[in-house]
């Protein structure tokens, strides 16, 4: 069956079609890029790796230096030294790119304090002066303070979470003995278990920070929480037409999708309702994947539900594109925009959904990553809902179950 | 305080398996969560990235100890690990053209290759050798001493 909405006439309005999306030019969560304000501090880090390959050479051939000169000094250095002194150095020069990349706040005055800090640290370490102590606390305050920023509501970006990798580790350099002694063992551990905790510290505190940075992911403009790809754009207000079309689009998708109240239906027309649990329950049906029928009320490729104590209800209709990259009709405009997913991580013990790639860059062991699915779009046909292609708030859908369950 | 006889590179390389065990275990938490919300295809999860986690801690630790079959499971370990990496990336790049991030690439690449090729690295390999041919060295702690 062709729809209103799988019409050629409708697909073929250059105002209402995007053709054709280059995947990289959607907006995604900063916690999968490098924000423009850290692009000094990126470059900053690539000098940092030059430079230490430069100075490992020159601190070769000037060992007939002077005593007192930076390469003999450098040399002096043991294995372990050099790798917290570069370690340190590395956080330092970010910290100063970041100076330089942002508009002077608070923040910045912040990075500022963290430059000199680290570079003083670096530099005594250098020159043989007490530092261990000092960078202790120096790091356990930079860690702990980016932290506390994306526990308040901070974006984490790929600069910041490995800056902070590098100072966990300059820090580990610090705690951790060289090598394990029959002494102090409980010590020990607690010192190796510190460092896997400033890990999950760091990592949650990015998780919270991307999530709270994050938008909802369904209109133009907004900032997509980490794992949704938007297209890029300005949000606005929509035009008759385009809400004409959206209400239209609405009524068919409801009075389609009224059959597939009943599991057992959905079931007899190819949807994969086994097993169905929680309140955002996806039932595929993949017959009608890459089938060359887009947005079509009478067959959207998944239909989604929740349940209610033990009864099933119906959400809605996710409908997806056939390709990677290629961009759905919005034929409401700015009211119906489709959205793509990123860093999506699968399971094979056994196949399913296993979240999304976290802020240290891999999925859970046995899992592998989607880097970008094909566009969908989501039309909610439950009654009282404000905005029927957005997102549903959790709280009120919450309170829809229940009032269903107890009835 | 130093052993004898162990290569100072074993100690640069437990500071990094500790990192990754720090990072296995966030990917537990990961699993856990993702668990609850999309059901039982990452309860499996929980259970590999746990046993990893725990793995990568005894071995970082054993690593310090000079444990020679430790320096072993960990390169293997490390191979698997960059061999996932590397089909990880040829799906990322076959599905949608995309590359691995800054941070992807120093915690699933660097960070697996430098532990993988300084474990198997001759001088670091025969400090191991050396120390598994002299068992009293375990519990002779010397301060500076020369080997």
């Amino acid at each position: 069956m062709t729809s209103l909405f799988t019409d050629a006439g409708i697909l073929a309005h250059a105002d209402l079609v995007i053709t054709s999306v280059d995947p990289g030019s959607y907006l995604g969560s900063p916690l999968y890029a490098v924000i423009p304000e850290h692009r000094l501090a990126f470059l900053g880090l690539v000098l940092v790796l030059l430079g230490a390959w430069w100075v490992r050479r020159r601190a070769a051939r000037h060992l007939s230096c002077e005593e007192t000169c930076v390469y003999r000094r450098y040399d002096r250095l043991g294995l372990r030294e050099r790798f917290v002194f570069w370690f340190i150095t590395t956080s330092a020069v970010v910290h100063l790119g970041l100076v330089l990349g942002h508009e002077p706040s608070g923040y910045t005055l912040a990075y500022m304090l963290a430059t000199i800090a680290l570079s003083w640290i670096s530099l005594r370490l250098l020159t043989d002066r007490p530092w261990r102590r000092p960078a202790r606390y120096v790091l356990i305050g930079s860690i702990f303070g980016y932290a506390g920023t994306l526990l308040a509501g901070g974006a984490p970006d790929q600069i910041g979470i490995l800056t902070k990798l590098i100072e966990i580790a300059a820090l580990a350099g610090i705690i951790v003995a060289p090598v394990a002694t029959s002494q102090g063992k409980v010590a020990e551990s607690l010192r190796s278990a510190s460092v896997v905790g400033l890990i999950v510290i760091t990592g949650f505190a990015g998780w919270v920070g991307a999530m709270s940075t994050g938008d909802g992911g369904h209109h133009l403009g907004e900032t997509p929480p980490p794992g949704v790809l938007l297209p890029g754009g300005e949000d606005r207000e929509p035009t008759a037409t385009e809400q004409s079309r959206a209400d239209h689009l609405y009524e068919e998708t409801v009075a389609a999708l009224a059959k597939f109240e009943d599991p057992a239906v959905a079931a007899s027309h190819g949807y994969d309702v086994e097993g169905m649990f929680g309140n955002d329950f996806h039932a595929g049906n993949e017959s009608l994947k890459d089938d060359g029928r887009i947005l079509d009320p009478h067959n959207p490729e998944t239909l989604v539900y929740a349940m209610a104590g033990d009864r099933p209800v119906l959400l809605g209709a996710m409908f997806e594109m056939d390709e990677i990259g290629q961009a759905g009709p919005a034929v409401g405009g700015p009211l119906t925009v489709w959205h793509a997913h990123d860093h999506i991580c699968l399971s094979l013990t056994p196949v399913g959904i296993a979240g999304l790639q976290g802020p240290f860059g891999s999925c859970p062991a046995g899992a592998i990553n989607i880097p970008i699915t094909n566009e969908m779009f989501h039309v909610w046909v439950l009654p009282g809902l404000e905005d029927p292609f957005g997102d549903i708030d959790e709280d009120w859908l919450d309170e829809y179950l229940t009032d269903i369950a107890t009835r | 305080m130093n052993y004898v006889s162990l290569h100072p590179l074993v100690s640069i390389v437990r500071i990094l398996v500790l990192l990754q065990a720090g990072i296995a275990v966030m990917s537990t938490v990961e699993a856990s969560f993702a668990s609850l919300a999309f059901g039982p295809a990452a309860g499996g999860l929980v259970f590999i990235n746990l046993g990893l986690a725990t793995m990568l801690f005894l071995l970082a630790n054993r690593l310090g100890h000079g444990s020679n079959p430790a320096r072993r499971i960990l390169r293997l370990l490390q191979v698997l690990l960059i061999v996932w990496a590397f089909f990880d990336l040829t799906l990322a790049v076959a599905l949608a053209g995309r590359s691995i991030e800054l941070v992807g690439f120093a915690t699933r690449i660097v960070l697996p290759v430098y532990v993988w090729r300084t474990l198997r690295r001759p001088d670091v390999k025969a400090s191991f050798q050396a120390r598994r041919a002299e068992p009293e060295a375990r519990d002779r702690v010397l301060t500076g001493a020369p080997a």
